[in-house]
């Protein structure tokens, strides 16, 4: 018996206001899961993965409502005919909100939870939640209240809370998409022992291709409400069209493939950061490329504008600290750096030894120099808690320096409000909710111009102006809290678009989209900068970082470990080790082959593929 | 920040182990005594004794100096309108128009005062030494319903949360030019409202989310509930209860029989 088996199955949830229309999501989904087997779910944003992971456990359709039709069946049991809390013992399912899941006061009894509806001895119980804290290495953190732990921490007592109830298929709803990259790790090295080690059956919804590759069997792509694929991840990643009519993005490592094989006539396959450094590995390694020393060898083949390696100020140099970036008689970026000769010049943030301490408990962001030049493009990466948060609300005086100065544009923020800075500096926010409020779209955009007390003509004129970029016109009267998570983060940058702020500070903007509405966004966010705006960044995904930004500062326990052009900062890699931060794929896999001669500055695929021939071509001592 | 909604200082004393529900009967027994005193005496003597619990519980001094901070002017108001209030009998020190300040009403509202410090120290011996959970736990114990704990739970639990949502909430909001400082009264509140309103909004989408987790972790599976956190009522808890029940039918038998601690000032009238 198969430990799922879904069958013709169509899904509409009832109408979101009376008079409305239900809201069709499945259209005729069939899929089969075996025991042992861990399928990842991809699609893009709204395609109904949540839907579908919620029938599995009967949340769709007992407490949603709705009208459905087919079958599901998890383990023999008929999801619709049996109870939600009878289908827990067999189905446990972590959800991607962390915070909405932990609703008890420590850590042993949010896991004790489950088991105790269950009916569980009070002795077996406290094995279960010994045992499942175990597994997600949070033992030792049982006492400590949910609201104490990082997000990597809440998700794996989310897990633990789930595999205390012995479930014999896990569902995990993107588990990772709110996570820092040292919190999806810790998450994924959970997923990774189940999985080697129990053979559980685990289904996961994921964005992210690279760990899909790593981790599943099997890959369901959803499109349209049913699977368009259900197949290896080699096998699906390889197929083009599928995933440009799904909207997703293969793995760097992927693309690197497809770019070698079209360029150099190979016939590479590979879908793992490991597969190709094996493959690339080998067939550079039989070909018999010796460097002599890892330094002092340039490349310069066509598309690639990148050294071979950094340049001297890029090694050994203590911090950046105090550096200006892309100004004059800054630290200049290297010839290769992107960004060169676009206009990013005189100072338009200038931070001098800020320190902030939110509480006597608190840590201290102690002394921070920076220097942002105007029509900057940059990125702000690190951990959770490593205060990039605290030094970008600095910006548009949310916060204010405990000591230190901060220049925006010339106006010291300490002596200037939030509101007079918003009409230089806009801020969305990571959570579109958290700033969602109106009626309709039209309202919700029209708020910022109104407050900054334009006329209702210009209000009328910026709100179009902001909906028609944001393709938002056809929603102009809906209400926002209703749309789609996709939509309602256009809203949210709409809103602040609208204010037409000189900066903007954009925190996380791409969490939980998928591929191409993070193309469609980023593209919008590069015009604007191309407009001449300065654009800040706050990201956990390095790719995003690497192929749009051109500085990179690089956030540490409250202070600025990194700052500079992106290439120079994705190359210190001991910064990055400190940070627990890593260069994109294609720049871990280029770092792999460096003894074989490739270049550790490679950040994109192109570059990637462009080095790659140079190198067959430098070692053949031809063209490639 | 947790901290600030969570009271509890883990420790290993006498006072942590005692059992929960013995330390509650120890709130409500304090509780009737100082209600059913007005002497100053006996409202000194048990705060006294409240702190001396504290002292050998191993209490930061920093928590009780915090609960002084926060009761002291409720104290002081409560002395203050006391003697503004009730005309004291006896020879005045001062009198001007209605205001007669005499002993007695000083004593009194003396005696008001320290009954609310009295009775705060008693709730926060429990709270300082009681983890939320273990909490909760007891008082389903002592016949709550189990979802009435359940909610208990989730509020203390979300109480940080949310009052972090709506930090955020109100930078976001801040962020787009509003102005919570300007205007008159009526302005500031409304321009409260899309911060509200957004508030609003994310707990109504927590709650949806939270239903759900509830509903997939077998709330409400038709069985009975089992509990991993288990009460252990031991001899020394037997003692405690004995001396606590005997202790405070003492004092009312004292206070029925003889009038003990009826006067503000004089133990025995």
């Amino acid at each position: 018996m198969s430990a799922v088996e879904i069958d013709n199955l169509r899904y509409a949830y009832p109408p979101l206001w009376a008079g409305g229309a239900s809201v069709e999501v499945l259209r005729g989904l069939s899929l089969t899961v075996e025991r042992g087997e861990f399928l990842a779910l991809m699609g893009p944003t709204g395609v109904g993965k949540s839907t579908l992971l919620m029938a599995l456990n009967g949340i769709v359709p007992q407490s949603t409502g709705g009208v459905i039709s087919g079958r599901v069946t998890v383990l023999g049991a008929d999801s619709r005919g049996t109870p939600v809390a009878e289908l827990a013992r067999r189905v446990g399912i972590v959800y991607q909100d962390a915070e909405s899941q932990l609703f008890s006061t420590t850590v042993e009894d949010e896991v004790a939870f489950g088991p105790e509806n269950l009916g569980v001895d009070p002795r077996e119980i406290a094995e279960r939640v010994a045992w499942a804290l175990d597994v997600v290495d949070m033992a030792a953190h049982r006492g400590r209240a949910p609201s104490q732990l990082s997000g990597g921490q809440k998700q794996r007592v989310a897990i633990a809370a789930t595999l205390a109830m012995l479930p014999e298929v896990l569902v995990l709803d993107e588990p990772t998409a709110a996570l820092d990259p040292l919190g999806q790790r810790e998450v994924l090295a959970v997923v990774e022992k189940l999985c080697s080690e129990r053979r559980a059956t685990i289904i996961m919804a994921s964005h992210d291709a690279e760990q899909v590759a790593e981790f599943a069997d099997r890959v369901a792509v959803m499109v349209e409400g049913r699977i368009a694929r259900a197949d290896e991840p080699l096998r699906v990643f390889e197929d083009a069209d599928l995933l440009a009519c799904a909207g997703l993005a293969a793995p760097q490592v992927c693309e690197v493939a497809l770019g070698l094989n079209q360029r150099l006539g190979t016939r590479y396959s590979f879908a793992t950061l490991d597969a190709a450094a094996e493959a690339l590995g080998e067939e550079a390694a039989g070909s018999g490329v010796r460097v002599p020393g890892r330094m002092g060898y340039r490349l310069q083949a066509p598309g690639y504008t990148g050294v071979l390696t950094p340049s001297p100020r890029t090694r050994g140099e203590p911090q950046y600290s105090g550096a200006r970036v892309g100004g004059e008689g800054s630290l200049s970026p290297s010839p290769c750096t992107r960004g060169e000769g676009r206009g990013e010049g005189s100072a338009t943030i200038r931070v001098e030894a800020l320190t902030h301490q939110y509480d006597e408990t608190s840590t201290a962001r102690n002394g921070i120099d920076l220097t942002i030049g105007d029509n900057a493009y940059l990125a702000i990466i690190g951990q959770n808690g490593s205060g990039k948060t605290t030094l970008v609300k600095h910006f548009n005086g949310l916060l204010k320096p405990g000591s230190g100065h901060v220049w925006v544009e010339g106006v010291d923020t300490r002596t200037t409000s939030v509101g007079r800075l918003a009409r230089r500096v806009g801020y969305v926010f990571q959570n579109p909710d958290h700033q969602i409020f109106g009626a309709t779209v039209r309202e919700e955009v029209g708020f910022g111009p109104r407050n900054l007390g334009l006329s209702p003509a210009e209000v009328r004129e910026r709100t179009d102006e902001a909906l028609a970029a944001f393709d938002l016109t056809a929603h102009a009267e809906a209400p926002p809290a209703v749309l789609g998570y996709g939509l309602r983060r256009k809203v949210s940058l709409a809103a602040v678009f609208a204010m037409r702020p000189h900066i903007l500070i954009l925190d996380e903007p791409t969490a939980g989209m998928d591929a191409r509405s993070t193309a469609d966004l980023m593209a919008r966010v590069d015009a604007m900068h191309r407009a001449g705006h300065t654009i800040i960044l706050v990201t956990h995904d390095m790719r995003l970082a690497a192929e749009h930004c051109h500085q990179v500062l690089v956030m540490h326990e409250g202070r600025a470990l990194a700052y500079g052009p992106t290439r120079e900062v994705f190359c210190r890699s001991d910064d990055l080790a400190l940070a627990q931060l890593a260069p994109p794929q294609a720049g871990q896999l280029a770092r792999r082959l460096e003894l074989q001669g490739m270049p550790c500055d490679v950040l994109t695929t192109d570059e990637f593929v462009a080095a790659y021939a140079a190198l067959g071509a430098a070692t053949q001592g031809g063209q490639p | 920040m947790s901290a600030v909604y969570d009271l509890y200082q883990p420790s290993e004393s006498w006072l942590h182990r005692l059992d929960p529900r013995v330390k509650l009967l120890f709130v409500l027994s304090a509780s009737v005594v100082l209600l059913a005193s007005r002497n100053v005496w006996v409202m000194l003597a048990t705060l006294a004794a409240v702190h001396a619990a504290l002292w050998s519980a191993r209490i930061a001094g920093r928590r009780i100096a915090w609960v002084w901070r926060v009761t002291l002017p409720t104290m002081a108001l409560i002395a203050a309108l006391w003697v503004a209030l009730y005309p004291g009998r006896g020879p005045a020190w001062v009198e001007v128009w209605v205001l007669r300040v005499t002993t007695e009403n000083v004593a009194e509202g003396l005696a008001m005062a320290l009954r609310i410090g009295a009775l705060a120290f008693a709730v926060f011996a429990w709270l300082f030494s009681t983890d939320q959970a273990t909490l909760v736990r007891s008082l389903v114990a002592l016949g709550m319903p189990h979802p009435w704990g359940l909610i208990l739970a989730m509020a203390l639990r979300y109480l940080p949360t949310m009052a972090g949502t709506f930090r955020v909430i109100s930078d976001a909001q801040q962020a787009r030019a509003l102005d919570l400082t300007r205007g008159n009264l009526v302005a500031r509140a409304k321009a409260y409202l899309p911060i509200v309103v957004a508030m609003l909004i994310t707990a109504l989408r927590t709650a949806e989310n939270l239903s759900r987790a509830l509903e997939s972790r077998a709330l409400g599976a038709g069985v009975r509930r089992t509990y991993f956190r288990q009460l252990h009522y031991r001899w020394v808890d037997a003692v405690w209860t004995v001396a606590i029940v005997v202790a405070t039918g003492l004092f009312l038998w004292a206070r029925i029989t003889w009038g003990v601690g009826a006067a503000p000032l004089r133990l025995v009238p």
